[in-house]
């Protein structure tokens, strides 16, 4: 039994969810989604649709977080939760802006400016349904790496 | 409500119509584009339309998850919601951006519910109403809508807007200033960025501001607005399709989609009952975050709002009512009804609903 995909990458969205149902299929606790290019631009959009297209399986995303706004990155991945019923989670590099994301996750406020320069508190919506955000610093180890030709080829023949 | 009523009435004729002049100036605006209206505009339909033979068609709109309990039940709603219109032949589901308000706040990015919605429905146009493109990097935004358009086979579109709360630019607060050019800058970027892979359409979320309305014509895009009376929608319209023209586009070819709001029902006062409270709410969380007219009796403004709504400007209530707005908008030269369907009746009547809103959108559309 393969312990667990890490997408690396791929061109093809039919693909991806033929990839992700299967590994449901099969019994897979979950798919990692590295950020990329073209379709891994934003694992975020990918894993909404695999929300809807699966049941059980974990959807995780692996984000280069400081790239991206803390607060719209808790607020993509707490829709993800939403839509998959609690199976989000993202694999980031500890940073400062991780905090915030976790910050926000647990509903707590954060003080940022608006677009008048005003300092104001801001909460995500909608409210996440796991408590804490699952966060891993690494993927695991035993996850096999590949991208979604290869993902399916494994999920075929083992 | 009859104690309303009775307010309304007891007021002073001076007072009434200091009332009903201020509801004339205040309107309602698009959500996503600015609440400034340059030409004032009444909750009034305006006169019978001439009858018109133009086609129109009908979508699902969703932008301010009022009326359900839980976050999980709006996202449910929607899908429910997209599956029936997408077996049913409503040309679209619209999705809107919004953050940190209740108000809508379960809508964060229309790109990720619409790859949800991609994988959940077969033939349905799926859009965004609207991004909010100064709040994003173009690229990203060209990006992610390059993939909900491959996942649903080429069924995406996306309206931008400017924005008009500076808490929402709390995403990038850089650019609440001069949102409206970098809105018509982002759009410029996201399609040189698809020209030859991506043939997403894109609309321009107007309200009555004359300008956007123009600029809209003239970049070739589409138009989303929110429902207005009939002479000012035509006026607007007309404009499009002459800034269209002007720039050597065919006019008719440019799509303009209006914005109602939308709860069927063959007993007109169950309907009324059914809606009174939520819109009402929805109205009054609405001037909340544009501001009442000063001095105005709170109450009695949201009365006569509501009333307007429901007996002419809306498809609230029995179907033969609505099928005269839709001609009235057929008549403005309207292409597509927006149905807003989540502005705070609790879902499971909405979802009830829906059949009776196909069967109107059934006798509008086989005309």
């Amino acid at each position: 039994m393969i312990p667990g995909l890490f997408l690396t990458g791929g061109d093809d969205p039919h693909l991806f969810l033929e990839v992700v149902r299967q590994a449901e299929e099969q019994g897979l606790s979950a798919v990692w989604i590295a950020e990329g290019a073209g379709l891994f631009l934003n694992p975020a959009v990918l894993a909404s649709a695999a929300a809807v297209a699966t049941r059980r399986i974990a959807l995780r995303g692996c984000l280069a977080l400081p790239l991206h706004n803390p607060i719209r990155v808790a607020e993509e991945w707490s829709l993800v939760d939403n839509l998959s019923g609690g199976r989000a989670g993202i694999v980031v590099e500890e940073t400062k802006d991780l905090e915030t994301v976790r910050r926000l996750w647990r509903g707590e406020a954060v003080r940022v400016p608006d677009g008048e320069g005003r300092e104001i508190e801001v909460r995500i919506l909608p409210r996440p349904i796991q408590p804490e955000l699952p966060l891993w610093p690494l993927v695991d180890e035993n996850a096999i790496r590949t991208d979604l030709a290869g993902a399916l080829e494994l999920l075929k023949h083992g | 409500m009859a104690d309303l009523t009775k307010r309304l009435a007891g007021l002073t004729p001076e007072q009434r119509e200091l009332l009903l002049r201020r509801l004339k100036q205040e309107g309602l605006a698009v959500p996503g584009e600015e609440p400034k209206e340059e030409t004032p505009f009444s909750f009034d339909a305006g006169p019978e339309p001439e009858p018109s033979d133009r086609p129109i068609r009908f979508s699902l709109f969703f932008f301010s998850d009022g009326g359900a309990k839980t976050p999980a039940e709006s996202y449910e709603l929607l899908l429910e919601s997209a599956r029936f219109a997408d077996r049913q032949g409503f040309a679209a589901v619209w999705t809107p951006e919004r953050h940190f308000q209740d108000f809508g706040g379960l809508f964060p990015n229309p790109s990720l519910l619409g790859a949800a919605l991609a994988a959940a429905t077969e033939r349905i146009g799926i859009r965004a109403g609207s991004v909010v493109l100064p709040l994003h990097d173009p690229e990203r935004v060209a990006g992610e809508w390059t993939v909900v358009d491959r996942l649903s086979n080429g069924r995406a579109g996306i309206s931008f807007a400017t924005g008009w709360h500076p808490t929402d630019f709390a995403l990038r607060p850089e650019a609440y200033a001069d949102r409206r050019e970098i809105m018509f800058r982002g759009i410029e970027t996201v399609r040189s960025l698809w020209r030859g892979q991506s043939d997403v359409p894109v609309w321009v979320t107007c309200s009555t501001n004359a300008a956007t309305w123009t600029r809209a014509g003239e970049i070739g895009a589409n138009v989303l607005t929110i429902v207005q009376p009939l002479p000012t929608l035509t006026e607007r319209i007309a404009r499009y399709r002459q800034a269209r023209a002007e720039r050597g586009l065919d006019p008719e070819a440019g799509q303009v989609t209006v914005m109602v709001h939308a709860f069927v029902g063959e007993d007109e006062e169950a309907v009324r009952a059914k809606v009174r409270a939520p819109m009402t709410s929805y109205l009054k969380t609405y001037f909340d975050q544009h501001g009442f007219p000063p001095g105005s009796d709170v109450d009695a403004l949201l009365a006569a709002a509501f009333e307007s709504y429901f007996s002419s400007l809306s498809l609230l209530g029995h179907p033969d009512k609505g099928a005269r707005l839709i001609d009235r908008l057929r008549a403005a030269g309207a292409d597509e009804a927006a149905c807003l369907i989540d502005f705070g009746v609790d879902a499971p009547s909405i979802l009830e609903a829906l059949p009776a809103l196909d069967r109107l959108r059934q006798r509008c559309t086989q005309q």
